[in-house]
């Protein structure tokens, strides 16, 4: 590999909280920026804020790493802040919420520096996000449900075309007066910033060819934002547009075992009337069939057999 | 419930007509202060309903102990199964998860109240009881006044999630709450919270049945005479701005020094953090300023910037 255009590299310790019996929780910032230039603009990828998600660690690992060794013929133009693991006490106990408290962290921005350990956590977040043109959260699923790649981002048009750039398989689009109070998504939006929240795979687990395939669209995106220079942007792939109308929700109608139909797979087209699986009752023996009401794309699928009268199986894009 | 258990929900109702009071309790699974009110209140209805004692309904009373079995029988706040909040996901869903279903369940029970009261217990705070109302319900005010508990807090949001000026709590953690939707559907709506830790006492849930008794006579669901315990005259109404919240700055184990709903001057001690490693008193606490002690921690463990305690200082 060619020696690469000169980066200024920084792993930052961006803010810390004490923990009892002589722990320690640290944020850390991967801070990329241009070392004889000065910065054109700057865009901030972050994830773990939910603590049994890690896909995006991995993603962010990649990006670190071809961002320390730039192939020949790239530059850096602008700043690109990393933050591998944004709930790290959560991570390391492989838990979702912020221990002790047990408070969801992406409910509690924009935080308040003199609040709560989860709002000072928050704040802190914040802090390093509020000054980019662009922000990427990424999520998995829960350990619930399996996602095909896929963006959520606000019906902006800025946004969607940002978000579409990433090339993964589904955009999923809300109005402005449908945000969930409280996320990272919806206090960037305040300020201004473009915040495009990526879903992939499933919780406790790492799902390497998303991860990888979210790593190669992040690239595309910092080189939209002209951030990056001397790639090529890859021609646009067709992704499914889902917004509020288009989207199926096939729900358990009873409670059971979900057990898939065989050969079933994520991204699967399914006519109406065709089979999703089953729920069985194991000590009953009874049988019920899941099927798609009407044709689509099948974007979600429950990964937990476990299901009530009511759990979400799976989700399409009518087509 | 998958693998055969029945969810046992119920929902109890007394007398008939106008007006209509409803309780519910037991949103979160380690509370259970607010589950031995209700079932105190049940069995006062039931005397009020079987005309024995000096009281007689006049309108209805709905009373739901226990939204949250799963979660009251193995004490975790949340619905175990999938680790969601009941108290947010209102206004719920019928045709959602469980928890959805609840919400939504309880929800379309208790919307066309005139009044409605969920009742929550400590968790990791032990709470002097109080009762909580929003900003921009007068009547609700007046109603909790006559409950006669010693602390009314009116709680104010901002009207978005932008940084909160003036101290005014962000929606961020309420919305979904079923206060906030009932607030939202223009309800009066009173959340009553007590409780010191988990044994449950007689003594301290009468004050709570007292100020419910106080309550159905002031909205005419009730007929009879005041509760012999007389309840405060004139609370304390505290806002939110008001409300001073201590953090902790060191973390280790917290050792209180006092209990909560006591009143306070500034430099009064509220317990300390204490390092057992080291076997050192890292961080002593005491009151900034005066007030009512309105919550104090239960839960020993610390991290930096825990909640420590709110003071009322209006």
């Amino acid at each position: 590999m060619a020696i690469s255009a000169p980066v200024l590299f920084e792993r930052k310790p961006v803010f810390a909280l004490e923990l009892p019996f002589g722990q320690q929780l640290q944020l850390v910032n991967h801070r990329f920026e241009p070392r004889f230039r000065s910065s054109e603009a700057e865009a901030t990828i972050l994830s773990g804020l939910h603590g049994d998600e890690f896909d995006g660690g991995y993603v962010c690992h990649l990006l670190s790493q071809f961002l320390l060794r730039l192939p020949a013929g790239w530059k850096l133009q602008g700043t690109v802040n990393i933050l591998p693991n944004a709930n790290p006490l959560a991570s390391s106990l492989g838990e979702r919420f912020v221990p002790v408290m047990g408070s969801d962290l992406n409910r509690n921005f924009p935080g308040d520096p003199a609040g709560s350990e989860s709002e000072r956590l928050a704040a802190a977040i914040l802090q390093v996000a509020r000054h980019s043109v662009a922000c990427v959260d990424i999520h998995s699923s829960n350990s619930f449900l399996d996602e095909l790649p896929q963006v959520r981002v606000v019906q902006e048009v800025r946004a969607l075309a940002w978000a579409n750039s990433l090339g993964l398989d589904v955009v999923w689009s809300h109005s402005v007066h449908n945000w969930i109070a409280g996320t990272v998504a919806q206090s960037l939006f305040e300020l201004g910033i473009p915040a495009m929240v990526v879903e992939i795979g499933t919780g406790n687990r790492i799902n390497r060819a998303a991860s990888e395939r979210v790593f190669r669209g992040l690239l595309q995106l910092l080189l939209k934002l002209n951030i990056l220079t001397g790639g090529t942007l890859s021609p646009p792939v067709r992704t499914l547009q889902a917004n509020e109308l288009n989207v199926v929700y096939i729900n358990a109608e009873t409670s059971g075992l979900f057990v898939a139909r065989t050969n079933l797979v994520l991204g699967e087209r399914l006519r109406r009337g065709s089979r999703i699986g089953q729920v069985i009752e194991t000590l009953s023996g009874q049988e019920t069939e899941v099927s798609t009401p009407l044709d689509g794309q099948l974007f979600t699928l429950r990964v937990h057999p476990v299901v009530y009268a009511g759990s979400l199986v799976a989700r399409l894009v009518h087509l | 419930m998958p693998f055969g258990a029945p969810l046992p929900v119920t929902a109890q109702e007394f007398g008939r007509g106008k007006p209509i009071l409803s309780v519910v309790s037991g949103l979160h699974g380690d509370e259970y202060d607010g589950v031995y009110v209700c079932h105190r209140l049940i069995q006062w209805l039931r005397t009020a309903e079987g005309r024995s004692g000096p009281y007689r309904l006049r309108g209805r009373v709905r009373v739901i102990p226990a939204v949250n079995p799963a979660g009251l029988l193995v004490s975790a706040r949340n619905w175990p199964f999938d680790n969601t909040d009941l108290d947010r996901v209102f206004p719920g869903y019928a045709q959602g998860e469980t928890s959805q279903r609840l919400a939504s369940w309880v929800f379309e029970l208790i919307r066309h109240s005139d009044c409605c009261i969920d009742i929550h217990g400590s968790g990791q705070l032990a709470e002097m009881p109080q009762v909580q109302i929003y900003h921009g319900q007068p009547r609700a005010l007046e109603l909790a006044k006559a409950m006669g508990l010693p602390l009314i807090w009116v709680r104010r949001l901002t009207a978005n999630s932008e940084m909160a000026p003036q101290a005014l709590e962000v929606p961020g953690n309420v919305q979904g709450t079923l206060a906030y939707n009932l607030f939202q559907n223009g309800i009066d709506v009173m959340v009553v919270r007590a409780g010191q830790g988990y044994p449950l006492d007689f003594n301290r849930s009468t004050q709570v049945l007292d100020s419910l008794v106080r309550l159905m006579l002031q909205l005419g669901v009730v007929q009879g005479p005041l509760p012999n315990e007389p309840g405060s005259a004139a609370p304390e109404v505290c806002s939110t701005e008001t409300i001073k919240l201590i953090y902790a700055e060191r973390p280790g184990l917290f050792v209180p020094t006092t209990v909560s709903g006591s009143r306070l001057r500034a430099g009064d001690l509220l317990g300390e953090i204490i390092d057992p490693l080291k076997g050192e008193v890292v961080e002593t606490i005491a009151a900034p300023s005066e007030g009512i002690l309105i919550s104090l921690r239960n839960h020993p463990v610390v991290l930096q910037a825990s909640l420590i305690a709110r003071i009322g200082t209006g």
